[in-house]
């Protein structure tokens, strides 16, 4: 019995780790982080200083808190074209109710990431039940929610809190230069990185974006998973809103307009398929990392920023097809 | 003892009978093959027997009591699973995981995964299929080892009777060969199966009896010892004449009478 135990864990022993990592699908994104960094360690002058380096987690934090949702939603294989307009309407909201309503914080921030889940809500059940396709469902959620946010302003920025503790909870520096963004985004990550890889819920996500059939046939409620997604991924989009007006103590109705690009371009950059199935957080997180570097790297050495989307795009094309590259060698290589 | 039979089913779609007053039962460690040219109604009949349609007349009975299924969920609570072709794997995910989809073990909040790879793998062993690591993601199996493990999961979720839709379609002949050994595995552990199928030889190599359909009924029922391929195709193509329709069936009623089980 022992000796059938031992061989059956030899057979189904973990390979050779070096070779998993190469097999992985962050390979590619994670060998191109390691690159680049090496580069603009040796290449770039004031690169290498915790300033710095700090300062690009900053700078991700908010493709990095969105860029979760959009995760979940790309492996379940659907789509939020509509996160930047999401930000930007309930940056507003999130204004508008702490000065005009005179809610304080705690609430306002709450009412605004609920209310996030719930524009997630009806764009889900539009794709799931009226079986629109979610890149037409959140185009048009694009175009309205930003309309609406340019209405309700009148296309002019208004003021937000004036509380310094939220200032201080969601924008300050609680350790050195680490800025309270940047640990916004490792809780989300975090917290979500192990909903997705290890309850029932993630394996639930995977499997529907994976093959719905099956999901469906194995009795995973594949619409209920779809759902889900795009509301996690409206409240988190109402998460960065709340962290976004607390730093800045204003919104602007046209925050977070093109973000969606650098949002899909992090999860696709991590390795995730848009077919479905197939993504992590841990890439999301190199994704958006690697474009955050490309950006801090030409911004030290002077180069143009418009340079910038052309770097932005170059890398998805080149993210795109090195995984191509490493998911027909997966096959051969496992 | 039949495990699931159905009763004088019958099944309509507007003008079209697909169904005309069909019986058909299998019993704990019997192959039923069921054969017919296309539109005979195997496919109704299969659906029917998951739970996918409700038939307009007639009874399902399992292990005896009578049963009304509302959908594929129902059938699977009775113990009726059906292995869908390709419509069964996540090609992404691994071995154990397609193995226990939908049902993953779970320790608090966590899948329990360790779990998982060692319970995928007793079954794998007990069903003398033989796949690398149970790491491995499906996609890069055969089509063979794929058909296997979509039907370990359907006997693993506690399948009583497990009906196979065309398994041995669009496989290399080894392949072929792997599905029909687990076929004859799962009836050595006393597993009812029925098997959809085109192929006479397969048929009549795994099954122990085979249901031929024709225009909804059921054109006959043989013995595969006791009967040959040329028999099964004349009755699939009704060339051979109905009429042995009665005495197959009283035949076989009579065996059932007499059998000592």
């Amino acid at each position: 019995m022992t000796a059938t135990a031992t061989a059956t864990e030899r057979v189904d022993a973990a390979g050779n780790p070096l070779r998993r990592l190469v097999g992985a699908h962050e390979f590619g994104v994670l060998s191109a982080t390691v690159l680049l960094f090496l580069f603009c360690a040796f290449g770039v002058d004031n690169f290498l200083t915790s300033d710095n380096l700090l300062s690009v987690a900053q700078q991700i934090a908010f493709i990095g808190i969105i860029g979760t949702g959009m995760t979940l939603l790309i492996i379940a294989g659907e789509i939020d074209l509509s996160v930047g307009s999401q930000y930007g309407f309930l940056s507003i909201v999130m204004a508008y109710t702490v000065t005009e309503m005179g809610l304080p914080v705690l609430p306002a921030a709450l009412l605004v990431i609920g209310f996030g889940a719930v524009i997630g809500l009806a764009q889900g059940l539009l794709t799931t039940l009226a079986q629109v396709p979610s890149f037409v469902v959140t185009l048009a959620g694009l175009a309205i929610l930003r309309g609406a946010a340019l209405l309700v302003t009148g296309g002019e920025p208004i003021q937000g809190s004036e509380s310094e503790t939220y200032h201080d909870i969601v924008s300050g520096f609680p350790i050195g230069t680490l800025a309270a963004q940047t640990l916004w985004m490792a809780a989300v990550m975090l917290g979500f990185g192990w909903v997705l890889a290890k309850t029932k819920f993630g394996y639930d996500v995977y499997a529907t974006g994976g093959n719905v059939k099956a999901a469906v046939n194995a009795g995973i409620s594949a619409n209920r998973v779809k759902v889900l997604c795009f509301c996690v991924t409206g409240a988190l989009c109402g998460l960065a809103a709340v962290v976004l007006v607390g730093w800045l103590g204003s919104a602007n109705p046209l925050t977070g307009s093109g973000i969606e690009l650098s949002v899909i371009a992090a999860v696709v950059v991590g390795g995730a398929s848009l077919t479905g199935g197939v993504g992590s957080i841990v890439g999301t997180l190199l994704g958006a990392l690697v474009a955050g570097l490309i950006g801090n790297a030409l911004a030290l050495l002077g180069v143009d920023g418009n340079w910038q989307q052309v770097a932005t795009g170059v890398l998805i094309l080149a993210a795109v097809l090195i995984n191509r590259v490493v998911a027909k060698r997966q096959a051969a290589l496992r | 003892m039949s495990v699931l039979e159905a009763l004088d089913v019958s099944k309509r779609f507007g003008g079209v009978e697909a169904l005309r007053g069909v019986s058909l039962s299998v019993a704990a460690g019997e192959v039923v093959g069921l054969m017919g040219d296309n539109g005979a109604g195997k496919s109704t009949l299969m659906k029917v027997l998951c739970g996918a349609y409700r038939p307009d007349s007639g009874a399902l009975r399992m292990n005896g009591e009578p049963i009304t299924m509302r959908g594929p969920r129902d059938a699977t609570a009775h113990g009726i699973a059906v292995v869908y072709q390709d419509l069964a794997l996540v090609d992404q995910r691994d071995v154990a995981t397609n193995v226990f989809l939908g049902r993953e073990p779970r320790k608090g909040l966590v899948v329990d995964k360790a779990r998982m790879r060692r319970e995928a793998r007793v079954v794998l062993d007990e069903l003398n299929i033989r796949i690398p690591s149970v790491r491995m993601p499906v996609a890069g199996l055969s089509g063979g080892q794929r058909q296997c493990i979509a039907i370990a999961r359907a006997v693993h979720q506690g399948g009583q009777v497990v009906l196979l839709d065309e398994p041995t379609a669009a496989l290399g002949p080894e392949q072929q060969a792997n599905v029909l050994k687990l076929i004859t595995r799962l009836k050595e552990r006393g597993t009812a199966v029925i098997v959809v199928s085109h192929n006479v030889d397969h048929v009549l190599k795994v099954c122990d009896r085979v249901v031929v359909m024709r225009a909804g009924q059921v054109q006959g029922i043989r013995d595969v010892h006791s009967t040959d391929a040329a028999t099964v195709v004349g009755l699939i193509l009704g060339e051979v004449a109905a009429e042995t329709l009665a005495h197959a069936e009283s035949h076989h009623s009579l065996a059932e009478t007499g059998d000592p089980r």
